[in-house]
């Protein structure tokens, strides 16, 4: 959804601000102290970019739309509410950092519990790590979730607790607010008259304006920014944006987009493009002669190729008429994702704890726990069992005859968003807890019973282990971990061993 | 030595049609009074229980409680093999592992036997309490049927609502709602007519796919009783005539009785 979120967490990379000379003055960014690098230019026709009239028409359309179809979400209410601004910056920071990456339905509950857990940044930042670890966790991007902590103890120390006012100081004091989150913060909860471009904005913008350059091309990215500044309503900034990234979620989708709902459909170039094709095939052209004769001078069909050698322009040999709207925008190819395979090992005591330790601070999933992992490097998969088997003892102190009983339960697989990861889920039943030990690359390790560890901060893909592990226990007739396995019925669904209580068979 | 034959074989046939869609595998409880079946499904959202009077069996016989688990689906393709007018005879050791079905044509010229493998299940066995239900409906098996078809298009859930004057169902979903009303009715023929038994009225909300396996009963019985009280779990039952009945509990949705 939000392409540019990877790279937010680390500020945005320097390549990005390479704007071009036609739509960035580059003392825009002067103010962010970021390096200038004199850029390649290229060439923008006015198709790509807005004229005053438009502008009018953009904002007052979009958000007479928004005002009639948006939806109620907490942190809106919050913006729309909360008389203190800080506590607005507060409730929109966690929001905008929720929303990174991941879907609107999942982030309502988790920022409503987060909410009523740290109602302030006081509140949060009075938290330890670990609490809000667990409270993200199953949100995925664990780093998220660090900085943010980090970010409330920094605003409650150092700035005493006021947050910055505008988009540059909330980039410069806050850790993993970059562009996009820093212009939705200050735009939102601030006022502050800034343009937001994520994921939707762009492909609202590509359509809008027939841009079919790369949209990760450093040149668009800075065409984008400075189109989405320019076109944001300095009445309702905070309304605008999330007009903009709403209509691009709900109606101007990647597929299947409903132009015929669209309030911009009258601006639109990919809609006049695909359109004069659909006009060109349409039945009406049969029948409608007369008609369509007085309505064809009226209507206006902009030039799609605006000026000779705009880079800009998506280029006739690369339009494809099935496509229609949705040749926009015009995406690079993206990296194949990584595959890895890795076993984990459920090391079971007899009281039927198991073992989970806790990852390194820095990193991937940092400070969550997980069950033992030993990375299978070798190519072949022969060898796997045996690497697994010598691991165990050599790293986890587990005795060979222990070893030796291990039984395989499954493969998992679970996709992060660079890499497709298989796990080996080995489970092996050990005598006595004595004499387990763990790498010192992790922090630390714990015996944990089932319910201990769906309470602590575990990844996703470390509770569809468990859930495999139970379903497969399930199967060898233990009738106790069959009730939590596979097919659970809903929350909303009760069960009907809620109502009837087992009885001893005669 | 167990031996019960059944020559209406056919309702055999259809008490399996009834559970195997909702059971992959059951145990059948049998003792000198019958034989019994109880079992939830795998989600645990619904229970079945199946009762078999041992009167109602041509010949019966069970010297020793015996508990059969079988997989159903297995047993239902055997029973498959019979046809509608066949004789069914099932017999097993004491203490044996297998099953045997034997199918004998109306005529006896044709006989054949099924051995079947059982299983070692260990199912939890539930007790259910004597209730009291609010409300007691009795109605036409296949028009029951047809509503939970009908409705089940329109959303996940119906919504049941029972009053004095009738009983209503609900389903809404994206393509609109839908609504039906049954009055209860004066008919003097039975099996044809809407009976309500209430002491209050009560609205509950069940998921249709359960509802939808229910209805697999229908061919069973020309009636079908639906039994509600607020936030206990629905009891749909078909009678077997003068064999036993089959019982279906499923615990209703909550949060979404409105309307």
């Amino acid at each position: 959804m939000y392409p540019s979120a990877l790279s937010r967490g680390s500020r945005f990379p320097p390549s990005i601000w390479l704007p071009s000379a036609q739509c960035l003055p580059v003392s825009e960014f002067s103010a962010m102290g970021k390096p200038k690098v004199k850029p390649a230019t290229s060439l923008i026709g006015p198709l790509h970019n807005f004229t005053g009239e438009e502008v009018a028409t953009l904002r007052s359309h979009l958000l007479a739309w928004y005002d009639a179809n948006h939806r109620v979400l907490p942190w809106r209410t919050i913006a729309a509410t909360e008389p203190n601004p800080h506590r607005r910056a507060y409730a929109v920071w966690i929001s905008e950092i929720m929303l990174q990456q991941t879907q609107v339905s999942t982030v309502v509950s988790y920022f409503e519990k987060w909410m009523s857990r740290w109602p302030t940044v006081e509140d949060l930042a009075q938290a330890t790590l670990e609490e809000v670890n667990q409270a993200w966790s199953g949100l995925g991007y664990y780093s998220r979730v660090r900085r943010l902590h980090e970010g409330a103890v920094k605003v409650v120390e150092k700035l005493k607790g006021k947050f910055p006012s505008d988009r540059d100081g909330l980039v410069e004091e806050l850790p993993g607010v970059g562009q996009y989150s820093g212009s939705a913060i200050a735009s939102i909860a601030l006022g502050q008259a800034v343009g937001v471009v994520d994921g939707n904005v762009n492909r609202v913008l590509a359509r809008v304006r027939g841009i079919g350059m790369d949209i990760s091309a450093p040149t668009t990215v800075a065409h984008m920014w400075a189109l989405a500044d320019e076109i944001v309503d300095a009445e309702r900034p905070g309304d605008f944006n999330q007009a903009m990234m709403e209509l691009g979620a709900t109606v101007c989708t990647p597929k299947a987009p409903k132009c015929s709902s669209c309030p911009l459909r009258s601006l639109c170039v990919a809609q006049q493009r695909s359109g004069c094709v659909q006009q060109r095939s349409s039945i009406k052209n049969h029948f409608q002669q007369h008609k369509e004769s007085a309505e064809e001078e009226t209507s206006t069909i902009p030039d799609i190729e605006c000026v000779a050698g705009c880079d800009f322009c998506l280029q006739k040999e690369d339009w494809d008429e099935s496509l229609g709207v949705q040749n926009y925008p015009v995406k690079g190819r993206k990296t194949k994702q990584r595959e890895e395979t890795t076993a984990v090992v459920i090391l079971e005591c007899e009281d039927g704890r198991m073992l989970l330790v806790q990852r390194p601070k820095g990193g991937l999933l940092a400070s969550l726990w997980e069950f033992p992992h030993i990375a299978l490097t070798e190519e072949s998969e022969e060898h796997w069992e045996k690497t697994v088997g010598g691991q165990v003892t050599e790293l986890f102190g587990v005795l060979e005859s222990d070893a030796a009983s291990r039984t395989f339960i499954a493969d998992v697989t679970h996709i992060f968003s660079h890499i497709r990861q298989t796990y080996r889920v080995y489970k092996i039943r050990v005598a006595s807890e004595r004499g387990v030990c763990w790498p010192e690359r992790y922090q630390g390790g714990q015996w944990m019973t089932r319910e201990q560890f769906l309470s602590s901060a575990t990844s996703t893909a470390m509770k569809k282990v468990l859930k495999a592990v139970e379903a497969q226990e399930g199967k060898s007739k233990d009738k106790k971990s069959k009730k939590s396995s596979a097919d659970q019925p809903s929350k909303k669904q009760k069960t009907i061993s809620q109502f009837f209580s087992t009885v001893a068979k005669k | 030595m167990f031996e019960a034959r059944l020559v209406k074989g056919s309702l055999l046939k259809n008490v399996l049609d009834a559970i195997k869609d909702l059971l992959k595998q059951a145990s059948w409880d049998c003792a000198d009074s019958g034989i019994q079946l109880q079992a939830m499904d795998s989600s645990h959202v619904s229970l079945v229980s199946v009762n078999l009077k041992a009167e109602g069996f041509d010949k019966y016989r069970c010297d020793r409680n015996l508990i059969m688990g079988m997989d159903l689906s297995s047993m239902s393709k055997i029973l498959k093999c019979a046809a509608n007018d066949d004789i069914i005879t099932m017999k097993a050791q004491d203490n044996a592992d297998t099953v045997t079905f034997m199918f004998e044509s109306p005529n006896q010229e044709k006989v054949s036997d099924y051995e079947m493998k059982l299983m070692n299940l260990d199912q939890e066995h539930l007790g259910i309490p004597e209730t009291q239900y609010a409300c007691v409906v009795k109605m036409p098996s296949a028009e029951f049927a047809r509503i939970c078809r009908d409705l089940s298009n329109f959303g996940e859930s119906i919504c049941i609502a029972c009053t004095k004057e009738g009983i209503k169902f609900y389903a809404a979903g994206d393509i609109g709602t839908a609504n039906i009303k049954l009055a209860q009715t004066t008919s003097v023929d039975k099996e044809d007519a809407v009976i309500i038994d209430l002491q209050e009225p009560v609205t509950l909300t069940f998921s249709c796919h359960y509802l939808n396996m229910f209805i697999k009963a229908t061919p069973l019985s020309q009636q079908v009783s639906l039994s509600m009280s607020p936030d206990v779990p629905l009891v749909v039952e078909y009678t077997i005539h003068d064999l036993g009945h089959i019982q279906y509990f499923l615990a209703p949705k909550i949060g979404e009785n409105d309307s």
